[in-house]
């Protein structure tokens, strides 16, 4: 059976052919193409701290491939023998702007007074408005496990004015923790 | 610094000016070089430059192309693309 088409119906049939193209494409690209494609996270750790400090470091060095708005997630969540519990906290911000390029971001990060002791992960989910925002793509990352101990509890007796004074015990020599952190880059800067 | 706006018009009359020099060597007498190939050189012409947007528009996050101009590249093209029309044969015969 042959259709013929007249010269107008041709364009119109180009016209909207090429609509459905440029309109998907850069769709397509952003749902689909590699996530080293938008964003890289080169390092990604917070320092060991205890339950007494309110904050601790948190480092992010990344490198983002085109400058982007979106949004960012970040929880706290505890690992138990490579299990993850329930995030003892989280925050979010919205509308950031993630400027193209390499950076090393360092942040204090609450520490959650219902936070006990343990070892711990942050969970992050960076988010990026792509296609003038006609699409969000989510990036999901976790940071190196790291450890929260408990205060000295000798602190919190001396400070008992009517507590009768009881001998100090020699001190028991406890192994100095160094935890080997990679150098931060020159550029660091502090949000 | 130059004007933004002014480098876009500049721009723009620089490839309308190529555009007319290029078709008008393209049409001499003595060149072999008829109507019916003009017009498939051109609709070759807006096809890539509109391959091009796409790409940039992959590349680049903050550029973005009208739907209207995706609309009136493919008329463009699709105008030029035949004389008479398509004929489309649908099965057999």
């Amino acid at each position: 059976m042959k259709v013929d088409i007249q010269k107008l119906h041709v364009a119109v049939l180009f016209a909207s052919f090429f609509i459905i193209i440029g309109w998907v494409a850069p769709l397509a690209y952003g749902a689909y193409a590699p996530q080293s494609q938008f964003i890289e996270v080169h390092d990604f750790h917070a320092e060991d701290t205890t339950t007494a400090n309110d904050t601790h470091t948190l480092y992010l060095d990344r490198t983002v491939k085109g400058g982007y708005s979106g949004s960012l997630y970040l929880a706290l969540v505890p690992v138990d023998d490579g299990e993850y519990g329930q995030a003892v906290e989280s925050w979010t911000t919205e509308n950031r702007f993630y400027h193209q390029g390499n950076r090393s971001v360092s942040s204090q990060a609450p520490i959650p007074d219902n936070a006990d002791a343990g070892t711990y992960q942050y969970f992050l989910i960076i988010e990026f408005d792509l296609s003038q925002n006609r699409i969000k793509r989510e990036f999901r990352f976790w940071s190196e496990p790291f450890t929260i101990t408990k205060a000295n509890e000798t602190t919190e007796a001396e400070a008992d004015p009517n507590r009768t004074p009881t001998p100090t015990p020699e001190p028991t020599p406890t192994p100095t923790v160094t935890p080997e952190r990679p150098k931060l880059s020159p550029n660091t800067t502090q949000e | 610094m130059i004007d933004q706006m002014i480098i876009y018009v500049l721009g723009s009359l620089v490839v309308f000016l190529l555009g007319v020099g290029g078709g008008w060597l393209m049409t001499r007498d003595n060149v072999g070089f008829d109507r019916s190939d003009l017009r498939k050189t051109i609709a070759v012409v807006v096809t890539v430059v509109w391959a091009s947007t796409i790409i940039v528009e992959i590349i680049v996050p903050t550029y973005t192309v009208s739907i209207l101009i995706h609309g009136i590249m493919g008329a463009v093209v699709g105008y030029l693309f035949s004389e008479e029309g398509m004929t489309v044969n649908i099965g057999g015969g």
